[in-house]
């Protein structure tokens, strides 16, 4: 097996050289380590930096070191041992954990009936943390609008004083079950938290979720994660700790050198975090790494590829076989994003039923109420959601030949994916499928002693991750106020924190 | 058990250690491993719980890997709290795997004295 030496980096070497203390000038530049070792040791500076930022101590953040040290030596002498085998660690590319995104049946926007609403039909699904929606268009209106959407569930402000753990998830399940919203209408503000007043409240709903729970943290989705997913990474697990157990229990001068060079390590890494303050971070982190990777390969790299620790055959035989048994794990885990993905499409298939109870303060016209009843099954190939409704005016005015009853109906929309040619900046990254949806829905308008029918085609497009673009092209033989057909284009965007967040998390440290 | 520092201890022969996690804001999804083996959960599903007997040499090493799960759609503030408990004496309770973290399956060594 070729090896390549090319380094691109020792500008940044002799960088770090410049900031250590004068022994570590001595230590040497790692030049074009293996993959998965690089990224092992970034990720461990990262959480080293992260700690002292959370004001720890220096040399208790470089303790740190101590959560990742072993697998680098293990990764580094691997690296360093004669023949192909052990050399597979370069063939590794660098752990990603697990994770998901997808969900995509939490109602972000505002009910069907709300200002600049997008959707025909409603989805039962309710966040748990407060998400935002602001869209644009108009459907069931005359007037056009632009609505920002605020949702959450009782059970966020539970967890802020109970700890979320296990048993409270459970114990306050039924406060999971409630969700609300309020719909602000924003035709002459700009479309943000900060901006909205009572005055512009356009409607607020309330849901209770009757049948199902699609959250990943049930008994249930647990039960299945430990059955489809769990034994790959167990797999990695056994392979990595086996590797480890075999590098260093099976020869102690590898490691004592290992322990020594860690310890030396943990106080430089201490004296640098002291010393770099106003330092950019990502700069440090790499500061760090550099720091780790050069003290691997004098102390472990060197030593081991010259024979000055030399490893017996068993330990290098052990140290193959794990090698060989974790870059199948690594493949096997590659499947395991899949299998992922498929345990919470289960989940995201369950069927759900909420009520649903909305009160529309009109700008233009009496102010109403309705209720609904929401429902989504998963109808192979189709997603489908059947919505019933019945609406009551607060105060019906015979002016406008308005009843107690406002108007009653149902809406069904079948639903389905297609692949998405956007939102992939990496060649691993998840991306969500293009939605393609159909709804129809048939009402009975009591004032205008009329039936109503409405078709519409939607596309919910995720550009990138969190954010969400939904298109609809909309049919109606008539509005609430106008008895004129129409058809109608509508556009808009949704923000999902929820997403954005762990897009903050997935992308930091790289 | 004696702690050199979060993920070093000190350990006797015969000794047992049990790793006691407990999700918060996320799924009781944990997996461990000690020197090429499987760790099994001897608790419920709520707070996973991992225990395993010091049968090592003196001078050699138990090398636990604990995988915390986390999933993109868990808040950024879900955590899994660590209680490290060795039966001849020592608990400890400060390790915490944030999802914030880089590293998810941190490593404890435990060293036979």
């Amino acid at each position: 097996m070729v090896i390549p030496r090319v380094s691109c980096r020792t500008p940044l070497f002799l960088m770090t050289c410049l900031v250590l203390p004068c022994n570590a000038l001595q230590a040497q530049e790692y030049e074009n380590p293996p993959e998965v070792l690089r990224d092992a040791a970034s990720r461990g500076a990262a959480d080293i930096l992260s700690e002292f930022e959370r004001g720890t101590q220096a040399s208790e953040a470089a303790e740190l070191l101590d959560q990742v040290w072993n697998r680098l030596v293990f990764y580094t002498v691997a690296d360093a041992l004669p023949g192909d085998d052990p050399h597979e660690v370069r063939g590794l590319q660098a752990y990603r954990y697990l994770a998901e995104l997808g969900r995509t049946d939490k109602q972000l926007g505002a009910t069907s009936s709300g200002p600049g609403s997008t959707s025909l039909a409603e989805k039962p699904g309710i966040p748990e943390l407060l998400a935002l929606a602001v869209e644009h268009g108009a459907i069931e209106q005359s007037v056009n609008g632009t609505g920002l959407t605020l949702s959450t569930s009782p059970y966020a402000f539970v967890r802020l004083l109970e700890p979320d753990n296990a048993a409270n998830f459970e114990q306050y399940g039924l406060w999971r079950r409630l969700g609300g919203s309020v719909t602000f209408d924003m035709r002459s503000e700009d479309p943000t938290v900060a901006n909205v007043d009572i005055n512009q409240v356009a409607e607020w709903s309330v849901r209770v979720r009757v049948i199902g729970d699609r959250s990943t943290r049930t008994k249930k989705f647990t039960q299945r994660w430990s059955e489809v997913v769990q034994p790959k990474i167990q797999a990695r697990l056994n392979a990595l700790s086996g590797g480890i157990s075999k590098a260093l229990n099976g020869s102690p001068e590898l490691q004592d050198a290992a322990d020594s060079s860690s310890e030396a390590l943990k106080g430089q890494i201490a004296g640098y975090l002291e010393s770099s303050d106003g330092v950019p971070r990502e700069q440090r982190i790499e500061i760090i790494t550099t720091m780790t990777l050069s003290a691997l390969k004098t102390t472990v790299f060197d030593p081991i590829s010259e024979s000055r620790i030399a490893l017996s055959e068993e330990t290098f035989r052990g140290i193959t076989v794990a090698m060989s048994g974790l870059v199948k794990a690594h493949q096997d885990l590659f499947s395991a994003q899949q299998d992922l993905g498929g345990i919470l499409d289960e989940l995201n298939r369950s069927p759900l039923l909420t009520v649903a109870f909305t009160h529309h303060t009109k700008v233009q016209g009496s102010a109403y109420s309705d209720a609904k009843l929401l429902f989504e099954a998963h109808v192979a190939p189709f997603d489908a959601v059947v919505n019933g409704f019945i609406s009551w005016y607060d105060h019906p005015d015979p002016a406008f030949n308005q009843e107690s009853v406002r108007d009653f109906g149902g809406t069904v929309e079948l639903a389905g994916s297609v692949k998405n040619p956007f939102g992939r900046s990496k060649k691993l990254d998840v991306v969500e499928p293009i939605l393609i949806s159909a709804a129809y829905q048939l009402s009975r308008l009591e004032e205008a002693n009329d039936a109503i029918h409405i078709a519409q085609v939607k596309f919910s497009i995720p550009v990138t991750t969190g954010v969400t673009l939904p298109l609809s092209v909309t049919y109606a033989s008539r509005t609430d106020l106008i008895d004129e057909d129409e058809v109608r284009g509508n556009f808009g965007f949704s923000l999902d924190l929820d997403k954005l967040y762990a897009l903050a998390h997935a992308f930091a440290g790289f | 058990m004696k702690r050199k520092t979060k993920f070093r201890y000190d350990v006797s022969q015969g000794e047992s250690v049990t790793i006691k996690v407990t999700p918060i804001e996320t799924g009781a999804r944990v997996t461990a491993a000690d020197n090429g083996e499987k760790l099994e959960n001897s608790n419920g599903p709520d707070t996973p719980t991992f225990e395993f007997e010091v049968d090592q040499v003196p001078g050699n090493s138990h090398f636990v890997i604990v995988e915390c799960s986390f999933l993109d759609e868990d808040p950024n503030t879900a955590h899994f709290d660590f209680e490290l408990r060795g039966s001849k004496g020592g608990v400890f309770k400060d390790v915490v795997v944030r999802k914030t973290n880089q590293i998810w399956d941190p490593e404890f060594r435990f060293t036979v004295s």
